[in-house]
């Protein structure tokens, strides 16, 4: 319990009250940049609204660097980032449109939101066509396709799959769910499970391409259900809304709460799948010392996303769906799981170094993607307290 | 060689750093730069396809968009033509315009719309006219799709 408490850095080690101030305070100067866009908002609402949101992210990566540890405060963040997505985006739609349905004529008008979970599936149109299989904008807004694209280029070339871990305003939501109850209740799950991901990854991606219409979207998406659907006109939009409601109750509330796992990430979510091939051309990994390890397998027990078992730990790392998440990192009593820079040395006390270069870029990501989303949120409500409207 | 690849791995962590300042304080310019150098446009099936004519009758106009039989490689068998009508404010309680969409100067279809209501009917002179989708109660018009058998 007293190893749980001090975290990965050894009490002697812990930098002082002075050098963590230090060490936030260029991520003080980059959150109070992004978040006010340059110019502090004058409005009162929207001024407590940032004020709470600058205080509050900046105290998340205060703590990370203090205690060393990196999963439980990222995970305060990540799925408060989740929960606002989901309030900022469904009032703006309802601001905007007056219901969270999408209509045949707000697509032909490309007005409907491009997410990351497409890309895989516009790829293979895209080269043969030169053409994007969505019914949105090319550019000019923060949800445009250019503008998807760019900030998954920039996170894949940082993080790689932490991706699913630091910036996707859905991964919040099972991870959210996954922490519930404080036991699994189902603690079995065949490793096999692992590749359907690859296979629905398989199937969108030719489907989507036959079709010339983004099939996840059309069929699949659990999400749907929290963001926008198609409008119900028909006994086929009737279909597809089942669907969307059921596999998010399935494979994003009761899965994830009963297993304590990220669920629909790591055992459905196609662009989880096309994400873990980024891990392969990225810098940041997590590696196992063996000779450290005493074989306590709380890393596999605690690892949202099967990443870890035996056979990655005797080879010295996680597998390559690992998310970068860090509860394996901030689980292991004995130290001996760590955040890497590939090339350099394995050994050599550098673990903090390497932790702390891996968390400035990841936490840009998170902060910069959730500041917006927290700060309108927080307007939402106090708009909701103070008038009984959130509009 | 351990000292190259250990530089090698410090300088891409901290340039992972860079990337995340420049994918935000960057996003309008590389946003518009890959969609410029990509050059992809949405695909027609979504968008209707480019507008080939406009005609104006002096309070609105109608866009007439190509023939839509894009397929991932060739044509498909059917497709439709995109018709729109705006502004809103000026269109009349009734638009009826026939249309002579493979340029053969043969009307091809007469369409009527309703744009209180938006019913829509089609008058086919053409056996490649196969029927009309619906009408699309846009933001500042309305939009019809005629449904086309692919003849090439």
């Amino acid at each position: 319990m007293k190893n749980d408490t001090v975290g990965i850095i050894p009490a002697n080690q812990q930098p002082g009250i002075l050098k963590t101030l230090l060490l936030c305070l260029p991520m003080i100067i980059i959150t109070l940049m992004m978040l006010s866009s340059g110019k502090p908002p004058t409005e009162l609402t929207r001024l407590t609204a940032f004020l709470l949101t600058f205080v509050f992210i900046n105290a998340i990566f205060f703590l990370m660097i203090s205690t060393g540890k990196t999963d439980r405060w990222r995970s305060i963040l990540f799925v408060t980032y989740a929960v606002c997505f989901v309030v900022s985006f469904i009032t703006h739609l309802i601001e905007v449109r007056g219901s969270m349905a999408v209509s045949q004529a707000n697509m032909i008008e490309g007005l409907t939101p491009f997410c990351h979970i497409v890309i895989p599936m516009t790829l293979i149109p895209a080269a043969l066509t030169k053409t994007i299989i969505f019914p949105g904008t090319i550019f000019g807004t923060q949800t445009a396709i250019a503008s998807m694209f760019v900030l998954w280029i920039g996170s894949s070339l940082a993080l790689g799959r932490g991706f699913c871990s630091w910036v996707c305003f859905f991964g919040g939501m099972d991870e959210g769910f996954s922490r519930l109850f404080k036991k699994a209740r189902i603690k079995s799950i065949n490793p096999k499970w692992k590749y359907l991901p690859y296979a629905v990854l398989l199937l969108i991606v030719l489907a989507s391409a036959i079709m010339l219409a983004p099939f996840y979207c059309q069929w699949l998406c659990p999400f749907k259900t929290v963001t926008e659907y198609p409008e119900i006109t028909s006994a086929k939009t009737a279909i597809q809304a089942i669907i969307f409601v059921s596999l998010f109750i399935a494979l994003v509330v009761v899965l994830p709460a009963l297993t304590r796992r990220r669920t629909q990430c790591s055992l459905f979510c196609p662009m989880g799948a096309f994400q873990s091939f980024t891990n392969k051309i990225n810098v940041f990994d997590v590696r196992v010392d063996p000779a450290k390890c005493i074989k306590c397998k709380k890393c596999i027990q605690t690892c949202p996303t099967f990443s870890i078992n035996e056979e990655t730990i005797a080879k010295g790392k996680t597998g390559m769906t690992c998310m970068k998440c860090g509860r394996c990192i901030d689980a292991c009593q004995q130290k001996a799981i760590f955040y890497h820079i590939k090339g350099t040395p394995l050994t050599g006390g550098k673990v903090e170094i390497y932790r702390r270069l891996f968390i400035y870029p990841a936490f840009i990501f998170l902060a910069t993607m959730s500041g917006g989303y927290v700060q309108d949120a927080i307007v939402k409500m106090i708009r909701l307290i103070t008038t009984g409207s959130m509009f | 060689m351990r000292k190259l690849k250990s530089f090698l791995g410090y300088t891409w962590a901290v340039a992972a750093i860079v990337i995340a300042l420049a994918t935000f304080f960057g996003y309008n310019y590389f946003s518009r730069a890959l969609a410029v150098a990509t050059g992809v446009t949405v695909n027609p099936r979504f968008s209707g396809g480019e507008i080939v004519k406009t005609v104006d009758h002096e309070n609105y106009k109608t866009d007439i968009h190509r023939p839509v039989f894009d397929a991932l490689i060739g044509q498909t068998r059917d497709g439709f033509i995109q018709i729109n009508w705006g502004p809103a404010v000026g269109l009349p309680k009734v638009v009826s315009e026939s249309f002579d969409y493979n340029n053969d100067d043969k009307e091809d279809f007469i369409v009527t719309l309703n744009t209180a209501t938006g019913e829509t009917t089609l008058v086919k002179s053409n056996p490649a006219v196969i029927g009309i989708n619906k009408s699309y109660h846009l933001k500042n018009g309305w939009a019809v799709r005629v449904l086309l058998k692919n003849q090439s």
